[in-house]
């Protein structure tokens, strides 16, 4: 009886105890509550109802008046929209993702190996999350002076130089467009690495040594110990890089619709549509993507 | 026999060891120039006379150096009143976000309630979110400020229009300093993530010694948790301080003219031969003699805007870059 009494007593502490912590939790937790309720649910909601209205500003305040899909669907009138700005805007992540995926991948290999100045390379390369700011991409590209609309493509750094070089090879046309492409975009492709090239060193420092002398004794060559150990071992990390280069790529400055979204349009309800548009847009993408890598992803058991 | 070929067998390992260093190098050497190359650009033109940007054989090195440049981008950018501006919010933003996203941070990772999970799931979100669907909306809050409702309470009460209880925080740093505060700032979301994924590392031992020494939930964060996240608190100290200062679509939208941060100011230099009030004063100043009014003066003090931009951040980069390095190394390890 009196055990019994005991346990109750007991129990009831233990849920004092646990009310108390989850009261605590809140309360470290609340300044950001208030936060996020305030100032990003509550304009996301807004911009929600921006996307179906016309907006007007008045004296008294905001207006807005309900137009159904009209903001969805007037950029696309525009014959330009689609080739222009809406399909880069929403088809640049794929190759930009899979470029910096392979390239941080590749370099983060070469800074995990042992070298004089190992510690000063790694600083050059994280040295573009520093300053690359839309800003100085914006002077440099457009070699200071905004100009010219035409220029919207011209690259930070060009490779004419290597273009006639393949040309007198003999290459095909298609296959030193390709090249051409890609050295073109070389820049940008090393401007946006910076974060994802850590995150893959930290990921290849986890790996053990000892998996590495195994598979020498084995007789296993360099093409096979990256296949089977490094590239099945970093496969975690490789779905962050992934999923954080597609992001980066949705949401950067340097992505036409972004540019569209914030300076393109005058409109506020076209804004928020399109900005609305490319959100879903990038969840479908995320989820496919992150759906298709998660399936090959290897877990090491933890305890 | 055996010795023979064993001996051969390491010279070839050394020749190929020798001869992939020299390839590391290389690549390393190319690669490293891609990144360089735009600052080396911006340095070269800074200081070299406008006339010789169009002259052919002039590539890399000017053949005279120049600080009219510099002198000129002073006066485009407003510069000391500008860079006080920046440095002020950068500076008090990052000291908030630092102390502000622990507390949450901490928050998440010791106390276990029902709502962690979607809640946190709600930071990330935060993160993933691009800032231009709430942008615009935020903005409006901001001109017809309601204190979380509490205007639409008074009118409520008093009858009156909200509007009449409302502030207007456009044009001031609290645009700023008020989401940092409330963890919803510029990037807070992550610096969440760094300050969770640190604290959820820390040994148990050391809040159940707090705890008999009776300190509260309090007293053991400020006391015993903060002191040994300093590694962290500087990574977010530094991040927050480059990204604040990079930033450019808040605050060119929520300051107005005459109240521009340094990134808006460079921003606009792009513009500068557009801008005729900005070319009177230059064309005043004397800086370019005849060629004021031309494209190319335009384009030099482009140049050296982008300069007097970047070295503050350079210079922080340059004594502090092992942090910001292992910031991201320690953060990124378990999802």
């Amino acid at each position: 009886m009196a055990e019994n009494k005991k346990k109750s007593s007991n129990k009831k502490k233990k849920n004092d105890l646990r009310r108390k912590e989850a009261l605590y939790g809140y309360l470290f937790i609340s300044p950001w509550l208030v936060g996020f309720l305030g100032l990003f649910l509550r304009p996301l909601i807004t911009s929600v109802k921006y996307a179906f209205s016309k907006v007007s500003f008045t004296p008294a305040g905001v207006e807005t008046s309900f137009v159904g899909i009209e903001n969805f669907t007037s950029p696309f009138q525009d014959v330009y929209f689609i080739p222009k700005t809406f399909g880069p805007g929403v088809s640049s992540f794929w190759y930009e993702a899979s470029l910096v995926c392979v390239f941080s991948l590749f370099i983060a290999i070469l800074l995990n190996q042992k070298f004089r100045g190992r510690a000063a390379a790694r600083a050059l390369f994280f040295l573009p999350v520093i300053i690359a700011s839309g800003v100085v991409i914006q002077i440099l590209r457009y070699n200071g002076l905004d100009t010219d609309l035409e220029t919207e493509n011209s690259f930070v750094f060009s490779s004419d130089g290597l273009a006639v070089l393949l040309n007198s090879i003999g290459f095909p046309d298609k296959i030193r467009q390709v090249f051409e492409q890609i050295s073109n975009r070389i820049f940008d492709i090393v401007w946006l690495s910076g974060i994802q090239i850590i995150l893959y060193l930290s990921g290849l420092q986890s790996v053990p040594r000892a998996e590495y002398e195994a598979a020498q004794i084995e007789g296993a060559t360099a093409w096979e110990c990256f296949w089977k150990i490094t590239w099945v071992r970093v496969s975690p990390m490789t779905l962050v890089v992934v999923i954080y280069s597609i992001v980066d790529s949705f949401t950067n400055v340097s992505n036409k619709m972004i540019k569209f979204i914030s300076e393109g349009t005058t409109n506020m309800g076209v804004s928020c549509a399109m900005g609305w548009l490319m959100c879903v847009i990038a969840m479908v993408v995320l989820i496919v993507v992150g759906g298709l890598i998660s399936r090959h992803v290897f877990y090491v058991n933890e305890e | 026999m055996i010795k023979a070929i064993k001996n051969k067998n390491k010279k070839t390992i050394k020749a190929a060891k020798l001869a992939w260093s020299v390839v590391r190098f290389l690549l390393f050497f190319i690669i490293g120039f891609v990144i360089i190359y735009p600052l080396l650009q911006i340095l070269s033109k800074a200081f070299m006379p406008v006339e010789q940007y169009s002259d052919p054989s002039v590539i890399w090195i000017p053949k005279s150096l120049t600080m009219t440049n510099i002198k000129a981008a002073m006066i485009g950018l407003d510069f000391w009143p500008a860079f006080g501006r920046s440095a002020v919010l950068c500076l008090s933003c990052a000291v908030i976000q630092v102390v502000m996203c622990a507390i949450v941070g901490y928050g998440f990772a010791r106390f276990r309630f029902k709502l962690r999970g979607p809640l946190f799931a709600m930071v990330i979100m935060t993160i993933v979110i691009p800032t231009q669907l709430v942008f615009l909306p935020l903005m409006v809050q901001y001109r017809y400020f309601d204190f979380f409702g509490i205007s639409r309470l008074l009118a409520l009460i008093t009858g009156k229009e909200y509007t009449a209880y409302t502030a207007n925080l456009l044009n001031s740093n609290l645009t700023f300093y008020l989401p940092s505060f409330l963890g919803v700032g510029v990037r807070s979301g992550l610096f969440i993530y760094i300050y969770r994924q640190f604290f959820r590392n820390m040994p148990k031992e050391l809040e159940e010694a707090a705890k008999i020494d009776g300190c509260g939930p309090w007293k053991t964060f400020v006391k015993v948790m903060m002191p040994n996240a300093r590694s962290s608190a500087l990574t977010v100290f530094l991040f927050s301080i480059v990204w604040h200062w990079n930033e450019t679509m808040m605050s060119n939208s929520f300051f107005s003219t005459g109240n521009k941060n340094l990134a808006v100011a460079v921003q606009s230099l792009a513009d500068a031969y557009k801008n005729e009030a900005l070319i009177g004063s230059i064309v005043e100043s004397g800086l370019y003699g005849a060629n004021g009014r031309n494209l190319q003066a335009a384009q030099g003090m482009a140049y050296g805007g982008v300069l007097l931009f970047l070295i503050p951040p350079l210079v922080l980069y340059l004594f502090t870059q092992r942090f910001f390095v292992e910031g991201v190394e320690s953060s990124g390890i378990k999802g």
